[in-house]
């Protein structure tokens, strides 16, 4: 339906690089990334109001990478929803077929299909200045459903409601999604559209990290964004990788730093392409003195933040690189945990996943 | 509001500024004779020349509204180089003294020069004619229309106009539908600007035609030939009118706004 061929375009401080992307008919394309990754600029891109430098933009099996925006059919719900303010709710859903100089009788009968569509039929008089913000989007989707492109791009849909909002969005999209729009749903937090996707694409820094199914792109965590929202806090770059004997060893930082690297010993596998790890919180072994075990790694550090998520702590420590730390309450109480305590961590070369 | 003792020097200074500004005009109102106020009233000289100001400026702005309109929009919505210049060009007018702004026109439309012979080649004339009144009085006026016209499509957020040409509307369709409904208060105050400011020139219209005689030439003549007492009645007239009309547009762009 949609496919982007190796777009490219520059900005003064910012660059959109080899972006090639595919997305099938009907198909719920979620477009994840940061703020400032460029997801939002990809919208525009495909919507016309930004051209690329290179690269192609076919729709439909033709390119429309040169076309005008008004003549692409492709449904843009922007962030702020970018309802006409001197128009009513109707004279907004009616503007499209207007400009179409289709007939006032079937502008009528469009116009109250895709009102009652989006459950806001009751506004169809209603002043935009006098709708909620759950209206707005609603009145919004009827505005952009009422063109039949069969694609809809929401940018960041979420993110000027409530929760309770939300969900009834949510079950709103999941209808549109049902009667085979295909949808591009751009966000910073995936939670949100994980439950609607049928695919994820990764984007950072103006290139597409990772794209596919949501188990393809999770769990296998190509960054710490994407292993943040997998549940994993310990997510680090390899650096470099060396055998002892038996044993293998990486060096790892944080992502994007280069200083404070960290040795940590990892199961002994084949030469393969080591380029991150991540270490489950949960297995790793916090105490008050150095542990005779067969943990094949312990490092002493200082306790650094401790938040209670439910009825469990995770605790930051510091060996040069932060480690989370994963503990019950019983466990927190009995060891006196508190900002600035030195304490050993300890975990087995088991408890390291690499990738 | 409030009277705080602490702010009055401010209220003080605020009320010598706004007297500045009233006395004069109500001390013309009281001065000037009745009996003389009703004969300059009916007199035909004056009411032809309060017509012909009032027509021949709203002419002038309605004609400089189809130019300056989209001037002012490509102003606002489009980045290019040399745009901060083209706006102190734009400001010209308002900043050299009129007098001046009429002899720079007449230099370009008099009788010998190219557009002065072309006008005369199909029988029109700037010099002593409506034409040439309308002319200098838009080339004084007219910065007042495209400034406000400009903050006003500047106002206008250009993802409303991303949104109408994502539904199918062409630039144009865009501008008549979205930019300039959203941007008609400004507008509107620019034209009432111009308009308000055309009627009011003296400087500028005498260097290019001195009959047929506009009010404030019949005020200045009146007073040159006759003296305060008859000039007075005709600048009362006018002032009257000029309020009125400002009031009406006042009032109507304000019941816009409620609407």
């Amino acid at each position: 339906m949609i496919e982007l061929k190796n777009i490219r375009r520059k900005f003064k401080d910012f660059e959109l690089s080899d972006i090639s992307l595919n997305i099938s008919k009907g198909e719920y394309h979620v477009l994840v990334g940061p703020s400032g990754a460029g997801k939002t600029l990809l919208l525009n891109l495909i919507a016309g109001f930004v051209k690329p430098d290179s690269g192609r933009i076919i729709l439909n099996n033709s390119d429309i990478t040169d076309l005008l925006p008004q003549n692409r059919n492709v449904s843009y719900l922007f962030q702020d929803l970018a309802l006409f303010p001197h128009l009513s709710v109707e004279e907004n859903v009616a503007f499209s077929l207007k400009i179409k100089k289709m007939k006032k009788q079937d502008v009528s009968a469009q116009v109250k299909k895709y009102l009652e569509f989006t459950d806001v039929l009751h506004l169809k008089d209603r002043s935009i200045s006098k709708l909620s913000g759950g209206e707005k989007q609603r009145v919004a989707l009827a505005r952009n459903l009422i063109t039949e492109s069969g694609i809809l791009m929401l940018d960041e849909p979420f993110s000027a409601i409530d929760t309770q909002l939300k969900l009834s969005l949510k079950k709103l999209l999941k209808k549109i999604s049902d009667y085979g729009v295909t949808i591009i749903h751009v966000t910073h937090n995936p939670e949100e559209a994980i439950s609607l996707a049928h695919k994820i694409t990764v984007v950072e820094n103006g290139k597409i990290i990772s794209s596919g199914t949501y188990k393809e792109v999770f769990s296998k965590p190509l960054n710490m964004f994407i292993a943040g929202f997998s549940g994993y806090k310990n997510f680090f770059k390899v650096n470099s990788v060396f055998r002892e004997g038996d044993s293998l060893f990486v060096d790892v930082v944080i992502e994007n730093s280069t200083d404070n690297s960290v040795r940590f010993e990892i199961p002994n596998k084949p030469d393969t392409d080591l380029n991150s790890i991540i270490i489950d919180s949960s297995n790793i072994v916090l105490s008050d003195n150095k542990l005779i075990s067969s943990a094949r790694n312990s490092y002493e550090g200082i306790v650094e933040s401790v938040f209670r998520i439910d009825s469990a702590y995770d605790v930051e420590m510091n060996i040069g690189i932060p480690v989370w730390v994963k503990l019950t309450e019983s466990s927190f109480n009995e060891l006196g945990i508190e900002k600035g305590k030195r304490m050993w961590i300890s975990f087995k070369a088991s408890a390291v996943s690499v990738f | 509001m409030k009277f705080e003792a602490k702010y009055i020097f401010l209220y003080l200074f605020a009320a010598l500024a706004l007297l500045f500004i009233v006395v004069p005009v109500i001390n013309m109102f009281f001065a000037t004779d009745l009996d003389i106020f009703f004969q300059t009233a009916r007199d035909s000289e004056v009411k032809k020349s309060i017509f012909l100001t009032l027509w021949v400026s709203l002419a002038a702005t309605i004609l400089c509204a189809a130019f300056a309109v989209p001037l002012a929009y490509v102003i606002a919505k489009k980045s290019f180089r040399f745009k901060t210049l083209l706006l102190g060009i734009i400001n010209i007018p308002i900043v050299i003294p009129h007098s001046a702004a009429g002899i720079a026109v007449l230099g370009l439309v008099s009788r010998d020069t190219v557009i002065g012979k072309m006008a005369g080649s199909v029988g029109l004339s700037f010099i002593d004619s409506p034409l040439g009144i309308g002319v200098a009085m838009a080339y004084v006026s007219l910065p007042f229309l495209i400034i406000s016209a400009i903050n006003g499509f500047s106002e206008v957020p250009e993802k409303l106009e991303n949104a109408a040409q994502n539904l199918g509307a062409s630039r144009w369709q865009t501008f008549f539908k979205i930019s300039l409904p959203l941007a008609k208060q400004s507008v509107f105050s620019g034209l009432i600007l111009m308009f308000s400011r055309g009627i009011s020139e003296f400087g500028a219209v005498i260097m290019l035609a001195y009959f047929p005689t506009i009010t404030p030439i019949l005020i200045y003549d009146r007073f040159t030939s006759f003296g305060l007492t008859y000039a007075r009645p005709v600048a009362v007239i006018f002032v009257l009118i000029c309020l009125t009309v400002f009031l009406f547009f006042y009032l109507l762009t304000n019941k816009k706004r409620r609407d």
